[in-house]
């Protein structure tokens, strides 16, 4: 049955997360946060923080 | 028609979509975050955040505590609630649906960036001896509600989401554990609530058993702290029995909060393993869906043991919990719209007999070593 809150009338389900698409989500999430913490500290070492 | 997604894929950015497709939904998220908490670098001051502030004015402290501190609102809960509001009485756009699948990024990338938040000599203070048995009574804790969640024969993500938190002493441990177990979103806000609703009863109720058993200021805080956590709920429970022990469960708080990633890593360890050992049965759900142990967990890890030496300093990590904040804030917005209230309520009361029943025997433990420690004279703490 669709689930209206979270799948579109194409079949898109929003809180579907698996395969490739996971892997790849999950590569963002995991570029973004070591990107971000990094900076973070390169910035504070720099004396700008 | 849906287009599956590896026809559609160049590269691993494809998982950005179009700005035409995700757009909306990723304003829906904004604005809701933006109206529930006061986010860094936003000045907006009509938030949720604000008004329960606001409220908690006009009520007065309970036990030196804002009544929606005890009541647990915290930037994870308030965007949450202001979603499942919205998308309960208005529903979900479709076109909101390609940007809120960003919750899929938004959580390995907070959980990663709370690696900082955990630092493990903030907790030495309290002494070694403390330090072991929070540890011991945390991972009894995980056991215990595992075994009683498969005793009630209840989901067996439901279980160890409930475990998770449990044992941790922090209910939003639920929203880490949700992509690690693979949890359903009405199982985890269910779990939620009932950890919740555990740690509210319970923040009145201990200071009388404290009371009746004549205990002093300082094991009633630890009791606290490692029998409720929540914090909010704990510093009601602790101020509830004295001025004395609030102080103290301030300074014992750094420990839950130290020991928190082993609590919630041993879950998902135990889980995990059990999957991999019973791949063939059916009922073994809990990240049954991972096919290796996923590439986030592994990051968080060395970043946890990364930052034990100290390498992001303050305000660095103040500047990075900025940013959960924004990252958690957006995921529970897109999670609250999610949810229809008939699917929290489908996963039933058994959440609520498995967060009172193993919390009640967590307590009975610590009372029982606390006072072994008093008659022998054990220097716990």
């Amino acid at each position: 049955m669709r689930q209206s809150h979270t799948t579109d009338d194409a079949g898109f389900n929003y809180m579907e997360n698996s395969g490739q698409e996971e892997h790849d989500r999950d590569m963002v999430g995991i570029i973004l946060a070591v990107a971000f913490m990094v900076l973070t500290v390169l910035v504070q070492r720099a004396g700008l923080l | 028609m849906n287009i599956p997604y590896e026809e559609r894929r160049r590269s691993f950015l494809s998982c950005f979509y179009s700005m035409q497709e995700s757009l909306p939904g990723l304003l829906a998220m904004f604005f809701i975050a933006l109206f529930s908490n006061n986010l860094a670098g936003s000045p907006n001051p009509l938030t949720l955040e604000n008004l329960f502030g606001w409220l908690d004015g006009v009520i007065g402290p309970v036990n030196h505590q804002p009544l929606f501190q005890i009541l647990n609102s915290n930037f994870v809960w308030n965007p949450f609630l202001v979603g499942l509001i919205i998308g309960n009485v208005f529903g979900v756009p479709d076109s909101w649906k390609r940007g809120l699948s960003y919750i899929h990024k938004l959580m390995p990338l907070g959980i990663i960036m709370l690696a900082p938040h955990f630092i493990f000599s903030h907790a030495e203070k309290a002494g070694m001896p403390l330090i072991l048995l929070a540890f011991a009574v945390m991972l009894l804790t995980s056991v215990v509600t595992m075994l009683l969640g498969r005793l009630l024969r209840m989901d067996d993500r439901f279980y160890s989401t409930v475990a998770g938190a449990l044992s941790t002493g922090d209910p939003h441990v639920v929203a880490i554990l949700m992509p690690m177990l693979k949890s359903k979103g009405g199982q985890v806000i269910n779990a939620l609530g009932s950890i919740l609703l555990f740690g509210l009863v319970a923040s009145f109720l201990l200071p009388l058993l404290g009371h009746a058993l004549g205990m002093e200021d300082k094991a009633f805080a630890v009791l606290s702290v490692f029998g409720i956590g929540n914090t909010g709920q704990m510093f009601n429970a602790a101020f509830g029995y004295s001025y004395e022990a609030g102080h103290w469960a301030h300074y014992f708080e750094s420990v839950r909060h130290a020991l928190m990633p082993a609590g919630f890593l041993f879950v998902f360890f135990v889980m995990f393993i059990r999957a991999r050992i019973y791949r063939d049965d059916e009922n073994v759900m809990a990240t049954r869906a991972h096919k290796s142990l996923p590439l986030f967990i592994i990051v968080f890890i060395i970043a946890y043991v990364v930052v034990q030496f100290h390498v992001v300093k303050e305000p660095a990590h103040l500047a990075i919990f900025e940013l959960v904040k924004w990252d958690f804030s957006l995921a529970a917005a897109a999670l609250g719209l999610s949810l229809p209230l008939r699917e929290i309520a489908q996963w039933g009361l058994r959440g609520v007999v498995l967060a009172f029943t193993s919390g009640i025997i967590r307590i009975a433990v610590l009372v029982l070593c606390l006072l072994a420690a008093a008659h022998f004279n054990f220097p716990l703490f």
